[in-house]
């Protein structure tokens, strides 16, 4: 039995510190703010800054709670792909999935000598449970828009792409306008589209 | 002009719980603020660093909590509106002062904010603070909503003078971290006029013969302090708009963040009764009368509350004293958890057991899960950063002592320590026990002792345990880590540094001379980058025979590296020598950078993440690791 508030949308989103998570979640919130849509966003970031897992819980339009019910997830997004399989019991049938393929290794990978998990096989594994995965790799699409640093961008155009954020192109190029820093609003907004684009593609083919 | 500060009544904008807190007593026109930081409540006193000047407010980070509540405190006695804010734990170190304002009472509104954790994200408890609230006397609020945290404040300060007393704004982290739309009230001007104090020291100055007396009239005022919680717009009967509108009568009195997971429960899973909810914002003192009225009225009371049973407790014995059958359930009884936070699923699943026990059908609640493939998912725990100076020093350490010392620790990053390689953390309890435990170590384990303590925290409570160590002659090893800032908390300023919370110029206390003052005999002063200075210095500093200081000087990775970029300065890159690299792994089994990695048996550098700090240099064994030469 799963439930679900059928008001709302709930997205989250995790990763690891100094990826710019806090950054989409205010671009998000910017968005609703435009449209008078509810919002409330929920973040644990304790030691981000040391490396540790970013999660936040963005839950727009008629939500009493900022967390919801673990069987209510309308999207998950990895910014990376370990961290992604890491959040699997929060995917439903019905949630879709958007994961940045580009692996940041712990310190018990890279020098402990954990193993990291195959990222093709997390991207399949999940394809078997969850509605819909769609992979990129965010640094290949900031790369392309022209600076590293907007992959967390890519990511928010990547999870636009997927058509279940209830936000127009338009909308979102406004919340980004308004919420980066004056030189670095082109940038971010190539790397907006970009990011939609590889999606929309994928996403049309089906 | 920064947003928090316009005066746009109306305006809706997107605050952070903190923010909105901050923004109320903007609204309400306080004059000084002040905090020691610690987290969930760390934003609040950013904010207030980045804006109090151009508000025209005064505002410290001060040296520890309890200097803080006194600080503000006092402008609340000489008349003005006043804030002091801290984590939960930091009530504890301003209790001594807290439990006896509650006797004296201010003149001026004064309210104090504990930022409680439920689940610890980041505190080493999860204690709950609204029985300070009980212990005092003292009004109590709990805000659920961001926007309820600001127009909470305007009523904190408005009962706060009304009732002479101070007021205790009770938060948790899923309302200090959460983001939601709040809107704007006006801002008033802030007076700059200095306040004549008047003298009243039958009420301020508690020797025992005003102490008796302030405490008769505080015992007088819970009754009106009662009577304004009966009637208080925060305490109020809310029904679920959707789902739960018939059946068995069952009310619910919940508090602060549950009332959010009640309602998101009650509004999504169809139990087939009809719920009322009691949602009290002032929980202290209890609305007694309001409660009872509620509790006639039900087939029957659950009470959902995170950690204790503080409310349960207080219905079952408002029941009790007036003959009110109804039952009343929450976690006396099992049927919610007294540990870690609350979300929809908690909930529902202690109505739904409630509900069971007692023969209604309840919805299944059981959440499939699919069958997962095992795939490796290795722990991301937060780690000391690449270039930090404490993984420096505990190498040295380590060296100094090889391995036989038992290490009493401190609150701040350097905790990350206790992790392998480092594993230099054995003992920790609160700020400041490091040095403290130490003393009591010292003179019962048969190996030598070294205390770690960040420089901020030896100010915060370190430097009475070091004056006792010195007093008492205990014989260990005390190394305070200066990395100039408060860094865990996100880089606010302390006493040792040459600035103020309002970016005014301040006095910096020098560590060194401080310990000298004290009567330190041992004092050392190195750079840990330095590792062979380092590990000299700890060896000379086990010799000694006393207690002895070894300060080890270099400021914070993340602050060298902002200070890098913004100069536009490259740094140096350290690289691998594959050919000298004897694969022997000491550089991952003993130091273990983040910025070190490994393909097959060959160590790597990450040249994004390398800060340039040159240790591993000093740590290979074979001279593999070193500059990279462009």
């Amino acid at each position: 039995m799963t439930f679900k508030n059928r008001d709302a949308v709930t997205i989250h989103i995790v990763g690891v510190g100094g990826q710019g998570a806090l950054t989409v979640s205010k671009i998000i919130g910017n968005a609703a703010l435009a449209k008078d849509m509810p919002i409330v966003i929920s973040e644990i970031h304790g030691m981000a800054q040391r490396g540790g897992v970013v999660q936040t819980t963005i839950r727009l339009g008629h939500a009493s709670s900022p967390l919801s019910f673990s069987s209510d997830l309308t999207i998950l997004v990895g910014f990376e792909p370990m961290e992604a399989y890491r959040a699997r019991d929060k995917i439903t049938k019905d949630t879709v999935v958007v994961i940045n393929t580009d692996p940041i290794r712990p310190v018990s990978v890279s020098s402990g000598g954990k193993a990291y998990p195959d990222v093709d096989e997390i991207v399949s594994e999940i394809s078997k449970f969850a509605k819909a995965v769609y992979s990129l790799s965010a640094i290949e699409i900031a790369r392309r828009a022209g600076d590293l640093r907007t992959t967390n961008v890519a990511m928010l155009g990547a999870m636009s792409g997927c058509g279940v954020i209830p936000f127009t192109d338009e909308e979102l190029l406004e919340a980004v306008r308004s919420s980066v820093p004056e030189k670095f609003i082109d940038v971010n907004i190539r790397s907006l589209s970009l990011g939609r684009d590889a999606i929309r593609e994928k996403v049309c083919k089906e | 002009m920064d947003e928090i500060l316009e005066n746009a009544p109306g305006k809706k904008v997107l605050l952070l719980g903190n923010d909105a807190v901050v923004r109320g007593a903007l609204e309400s026109g306080i004059r000084v603020a002040a905090t020691y930081p610690g987290t969930p409540s760390s934003e609040i006193g950013n904010t207030f660093q980045r804006i109090s000047k151009e508000a025209g407010i005064y505002f410290e980070f001060s040296i520890n909590e309890k200097v803080a509540f006194e600080v503000a405190a006092a402008a609340a006695v000489a008349g003005v509106r006043s804030f002091a804010f801290m984590k939960h734990v930091g009530l504890n170190v301003a209790s001594d002062a807290f439990m006896t304002l509650a006797y004296t009472g201010v003149r001026g509104g004064f309210v104090v904010l504990s930022a409680d954790d439920p689940s610890c994200h980041s505190s080493q408890n999860e204690q709950d603070n609204r029985y300070f609230a009980k212990m005092s006397s003292v009004p109590m609020l709990e805000p659920a909503t961001p926007e309820e945290a600001r127009s909470m404040m305007h009523y904190a300060f408005d009962i706060s003078e009304r009732f002479g007393m101070p007021v205790l704004l009770r938060t948790t982290t899923r309302m200090n971290h959460v983001r939601g739309v709040v809107t704007y009230d006006a801002v008033p001007e802030i007076s700059s006029e200095r306040v004549h104090f008047e003298r009243d020291p039958s009420r301020f100055v508690t020797v025992p013969a005003n102490a008796r007396t302030r405490h008769l009239e505080i015992l007088k005022l819970i009754p009106l302090m009662k009577e304004e919680s009966e009637v208080s717009p925060y305490n109020k009967v809310v029904v679920p708009s959707t789902a739960n509108l018939y059946g068995k009568r069952i009310g619910f009195i919940t508090s602060g963040v549950a009332f959010n997971y009640l309602m998101e429960t009650l509004e999504s899973v169809e139990f087939g009764m009809e719920a009322r909810v009691l949602k009290l914002g002032m929980t202290s003192p209890l609305p007694e009368e309001a409660i009872a009225e509620f509790c006639r009225e039900q087939d029957e009371i659950i009470i959902v509350e995170e950690l204790e049973p503080y409310l349960e407790e207080a219905v079952k014995i408002v029941c009790k004293e007036l003959g009110i059958g109804t039952p009343v359930l929450g976690k006396r009884d099992s049927h919610f958890p007294r540990e870690f936070e609350f979300n929809p699923d908690i909930v529902a699943r202690g109505i739904a057991s409630i509900l069971e026990g007692e023969g209604m059908n309840v919805p299944d609640l059981t959440i499939g899960s699919f069958e997962w493939k095992d795939l490796p998912t290795p722990p991301r725990p937060p780690v000391l950063c690449p270039g930090c100076p404490h993984r420096a020093t505990y190498f040295a350490v380590k060296r100094a002592t090889k391995g036989k010392a038992v290490y009493p620790t401190d609150i701040g990053c350097y905790t990350l320590g206790i992790a392998p390689p480092q594993s230099t953390g054995d003992l920790l309890i609160c700020m400041g026990s490091s040095a403290g435990s130490a003393g009591g170590l010292s003179r019962i384990v048969d190996e030598p002792v070294i205390a770690f303590i960040g420089d901020s925290t030896f100010f915060h409570s370190g430097i009475p345990p070091l004056i006792n160590a010195v007093h008492s002659g205990h014989k260990f090893v005390l190394n305070i880590m200066d990395n100039a800032t408060t860094a865990m908390t996100g880089h606010q300023p302390h006493p040792g540094l040459p600035m103020d919370g309002m970016g005014g110029i301040a006095n910096a206390i020098n560590i060194e001379k401080l310990c000298r003052g004290i009567g330190v005999e041992f004092i050392k002063v190195v750079d840990p980058l330095k590792v062979k200075d380092t590990q000299k210095a700890f060896e000379e500093a086990l010799k000694h025979d006393g207690v002895s200081v070894v300060i080890t000087r270099s400021v914070c990775a993340l602050l060298w590296d902002r200070e890098l970029r913004k100069r536009k300065r490259s740094r140096v890159k350290y690289t691998v020598d594959q050919e000298k690299c004897k694969k022997c792994n000491a550089c991952t089994k003993t130091f273990a950078c983040p910025a070190f990695y490994k393909i097959g048996e060959e160590h790597y550098i990450d040249p994004g993440l390398c800060l340039g700090c040159g240790v591993c240099e000093q740590v290979c064994p074979f001279g593999a690791m070193g500059p990279l030469e462009e």
